[in-house]
């Protein structure tokens, strides 16, 4: 695969993790897995190293960045840094090559899903899952459009908290490259995320959903109160079922995406259905067993333009961060003294 | 990246030698010092690095190590370089930390059994091995049996791997546990303490040989062993009826032999004869002992060791919580179990598997001698095993000329010392080399070779500092061990002084009265063995081997690591 630059979703696994960044690569394997998960593709970094080499961008950027040194721990100049960086970015002219493939890739994902010019959800991927530090772009539709928001996909490795975060890591002209990911957009009745664990207090028998109208955008940048369900990961019933009343939600536009009021008569109904909810915990418990048991964190939509059961698509998997064992003394009642040990152990040289 | 002279090995013989392109595709080798010092044979050399690479990988990967593959291993010119092999994705980690999670939680549960099944799986194959009439079996009787002792090697690296990464990680978890939470070092004597008063199959071993020696004063025949030189002993006792009725009485020296024989003197290292084949080291420590004379201070001092330790657990568990007792109680015994373990592990893994390679392999060179294939029997040290079997069946090729090389060339790299400690991309950056270490989480590594760093205490005013391995305080001559021949000639009261101790130097701990040592942690060998002989142990001093002389007069401190040169008189 040393000669191309973009790769379709479904190839990849987690081995190309350093090519394609966790993100796409995890997507890739639960596609090979037969999971639902939105079609596209990905530009691998080695693409964003050649922009960066072939429009000069890299070497003026490490230059800007050293010079500026420590002083961007200081949020105010990593802005200003992030916007001169950005404006590096969009003047820059994407290399050849890389329009080509992206403009074939475009078309035959356009022509798989019969429209003219797919909608399109744009998301980065680094090497290391940073949940939030880079930008995602909704609904997006059009070739322009399209380079466009890669550009600004790369330069948000440049954000200012990403800039500010490096430089408090002592690392302040360090490029972390990223990938970018290309999928068609799923135009979402509901989103939300979910955990295969209780995110509190670790429980790993049950599975914790959280669901809001509209984009998944609403829960993640946590605009409104959203549904809380938890089922028993074994049986799948519901055990327990709080259904909030959502204000807002994020819906696709003519621009993106745009925030509106909830309807009153939707605002207090559940999002999901129990046939949703179950097909919903039964995908999380697959993409749990896909990767050895290791408790997830999944972001979920369900597609407003298809019938349940189908309707539901994984966005994104990485392995839950689980709340540490804070306090040594308290052992579990459900568990022996070996696996108390062994928890233990894990944490203090693991963790 | 630069390849430096001194990485390049002279020959490259078989596929685990390092290449240019191992240099290239790993951040760092680093020095197998505590083993492969002085450098092995090619044989020997091969049979380890081949063996440690496939133990540590199948076991690393078998229970689900979560940060470590295991490790890799390569050759240069018979010292073994290693470098662990990380897993990165965190995904992985996650999946590998609950197979770690389910493998650690029954290893504590079921130890007992569990160790049981693997003896037995030992003993079995070993006792046909020794079964197997090596002189006389037909040619290919030999290669297949040649065959199965070098191929069950394998696994019991693999075994041995598999046990030591489980123990060693309940091992070093208590230690940190005590050390961050209890207020107790490894280095404290209550410690040392906690973790001695145990009984190993080693020490059954310097029971029995001290037991024969009195059982030679009893049948009055010390003037035969003190006044024969080793080699002559046996022929000597031959001749008289009590010597006969000591060789072979139930429990006498013929017995000891078949239980503890198998054994080699110089670490595992195949060119030096196993007790059962030349039973002069075990002759030797009887010698010793009767020139020390007085009881067997083991046991004396085992009850009190006993006593002492109960203490010390009872100190230990009162610093838990009420409700932390029951699993602390259990860690706590799981951690104490890895000083044992470490020691007489070598017994049932590598001593025994060695001893029958060596038999093998030494049973095929006679055959080519006989054939004028080769100078010496012997040779075989010189020969890799598919250069071995290519030529047991048909017995036709002249190795000597071969031979002949590859002795100039052992000859050549033996002396040539020391090695460098760390090769590759980070070996001029030994502080990056060991965080690219600490990051594969292995414990085994950390435990054995690589101590932590030594505290230096100049207001001790101390010549050598180290780190303090077993308790107490000794004054002595220092007897300087550099190859295993000076092991007979270790006096009474002497300081023992070496880069580091092999098991089968054990029988002469009842002499000592304290050990310096250039390497070491606090589960080497010396440290345990001393702390069970109650003799003060420092090791990881980096230069005593190159500081102190024979006969000078130390003082060891094995309470607070240090040692210090006596004025002459």
């Amino acid at each position: 695969m040393a000669e191309r630059l973009t790769f379709w979703l479904e190839e990849l696994s987690r081995k190309d993790a350093p090519q394609v960044g966790q993100k796409c690569a995890l997507l890739g394997e639960m596609l090979q897995a037969g999971l639902p998960v939105p079609s596209g593709f990905v530009l691998s970094i080695p693409a964003l190293q050649k922009f960066l080499v072939e429009t000069g961008a890299g070497e003026k950027i490490a230059d800007y960045l050293r010079q500026l040194g420590e002083g961007l721990k200081n949020l105010q100049l990593a802005e200003e840094a992030s916007r001169h960086i950005s404006e590096l970015f969009m003047a820059g002219e994407i290399p050849g090559k890389i329009r080509r493939e992206v403009e074939v890739s475009y078309r035959e994902l356009s022509k798989r899903r019969r429209v003219g010019e797919l909608p399109l959800s744009i998301r980065s991927s680094g090497p290391v899952s940073r949940p939030g530090l880079f930008d995602t772009y909704l609904n997006v539709r059009g070739l322009p459009e399209l380079m466009r928001r890669i550009k600004s996909c790369w330069a948000s490795a440049f954000s200012p908290r990403a800039i500010a975060t490096r430089a408090q890591e002592g690392r302040p002209d360090q490029v972390e490259l990223i990938a970018v990911g290309v999928q068609a957009m799923i135009q979402a009745r509901s989103a939300g995320v979910l955990f295969t664990a209780d995110p509190v207090t670790g429980d790993p028998s049950v599975i914790v959903i959280e669901a809001s109208w509209g984009l998944g955008e609403g829960i993640a940048q946590a605009k409104t109160n959203p549904d809380r369900y938890v089922l028993d990961k074994q049986t799948l019933k519901i055990k327990q079922r709080n259904i909030a009343q959502k204000t807002w939600e994020v819906v696709a536009s003519e621009q993106g995406t745009l925030v509106r009021e909830v309807p009153s008569e939707r605002q207090t109904t559940p999002c999901l259905s129990e046939e949703e909810l179950v097909e919903l915990a039964e995908l999380a418990r697959s993409v749990e067993e896909h990767f050895g048991g290791v408790p997830q964190d999944i972001e979920w939509a369900s597609d407003a333009s298809l019938p349940s059961p189908g309707n539901i698509f994984l966005i994104q998997t990485r392995p839950a961060v689980l709340p540490p064992a804070k306090d040594r003394t308290s052992k579990p009642a459900n568990k022996d003294d070996a696996e108390h040990i062994v928890d233990l152990l894990i944490e203090h040289f693991y963790h | 990246m630069e390849w430096r002279e001194e990485w390049r090995p002279r020959q490259a013989n078989h596929p685990l030698v390092m290449s240019e392109q191992d240099l290239e595709a790993y951040p760092c080798w680093y020095l197998d010092e505590a083993h492969s010092i002085p450098p092995w044979t090619p044989l020997f050399a091969w049979s380890w690095v081949q063996g440690n690479r496939y133990g540590d990988l199948w076991a690393a990967e078998s229970i689900g190590l979560p940060r470590c593959r295991g490790t890799d291993w390569r050759e240069i010119d018979g010292c073994a370089y290693m470098c662990p092999i990380l897993v990165t994705d965190e995904q992985e980690v996650k999946e590998r930390e609950l197979r770690f999670k389910e493998h650690l939680k029954v290893f504590i549960r079921d130890y007992d059994r569990i160790w049981k099944e693997v003896v037995e799986e030992l003993t079995t194959h070993y006792s046909k091995f020794k079964a197997f009439d090596v002189d006389r079996s037909p040619n290919f009787k030999l290669y297949d049996h040649f065959e199965q002792v070098f191929q069950f090697n394998l696994r019991v690296w693999a075994l041995h791997s598999w046990m030591m990464y489980s123990i060693y990680e309940l091992y070093a978890f208590f230690e940190d546990l005590c050390r961050e939470h209890l207020g107790i070092d490894d280095t404290s004597p209550l410690w040392h303490r906690l973790m001695r008063g145990f009984d190993n199959k080693l020490f059954e071993a310097d029971r029995w040989l001290w037991h024969l020696y009195e059982r030679a004063v009893e049948l009055g025949l010390d003037s035969i062993l003190a006044h024969h030189p080793e080699e002559q002993v046996l022929a000597a006792l031959e001749e008289t009826e009590k010597g006969r009725e000591w060789l072979n009485e139930k429990g006498g020296f013929r017995e000891f032999l078949q239980e503890h024989g198998w054994r080699l003197p110089r670490m595992m290292e195949l060119n030096c004869k196993s007790w059962i084949e030349d039973p002069s080291p075990a002759i030797s420590f009887i010698k010793q002992y009767l020139a020390k004379g007085g009881d067997f201070e083991l046991d004396s001092r085992r009850k009190q060791l006993v006593q002492e330790r109960e203490e010390a657990e009872r100190e230990v568990l009162s610093r838990f919580l009420d409700s932390e007792r029951g699993w602390g109680t259990l860690l706590m015994r799981a951690a104490q179990r890895a000083g044992s373990f470490s020691e007489e592990h070598t017994y049932y893994f590598e001593q025994t598997s060695h001893s029958l390679m060596r038999r093998a392999a030494l049973a095929c060179g006679r055959r080519m001698a006989a054939e004028s294939l080769l100078e010496d029997p012997e040779d075989f040290v010189y020969l890799l095993p598919d250069e071995i079997k290519k030529n047991i069946i048909p017995l036709c090729l002249d190795y000597r000329p071969l031979v002949a090389e590859r002795k100039e060339y052992y000859q050549e790299y033996s002396r040539r010392l020391p090695r460098p400690q760390l090769i590759g991309r980070l070996a001029s950056d030994p502080q990056a080399a060991m965080r690219y270490m600490m990051a594969s989480g292995d414990k085994v590594m950390m435990k054995i070779s690589f101590g932590g760093a030594v505290k230096v205490r100049p207001e001790l005013g101390a010549d050598l500092y180290g780190h303090p391995a077993a308790p107490g305080v000794a004054t002595g001559p220092v007897r300087l061990v550099l190859s295993e021949a000076d092991i007979t000639q270790v006096k009474p009261g002497e300081i023992l002084v070496a880069t580091t101790t092999y098991s089968s130097w054990t029988p002469v701990f009842p002499l000592l009265s304290g050990i310096v040592l250039d390497r070491g942690a606090s589960l080497s060998h010396a440290a345990i063995v001393g702390r069970e002989y109650n003799i003060p142990v420092v090791v990881q001093t980096g230069e005593a081997t190159r500081k102190l002389r024979n006969g000078q007069r130390v003082r060891v401190n094995g309470t607070k690591g240090a040692v210090w040169i006596l004025p002459e008189g």
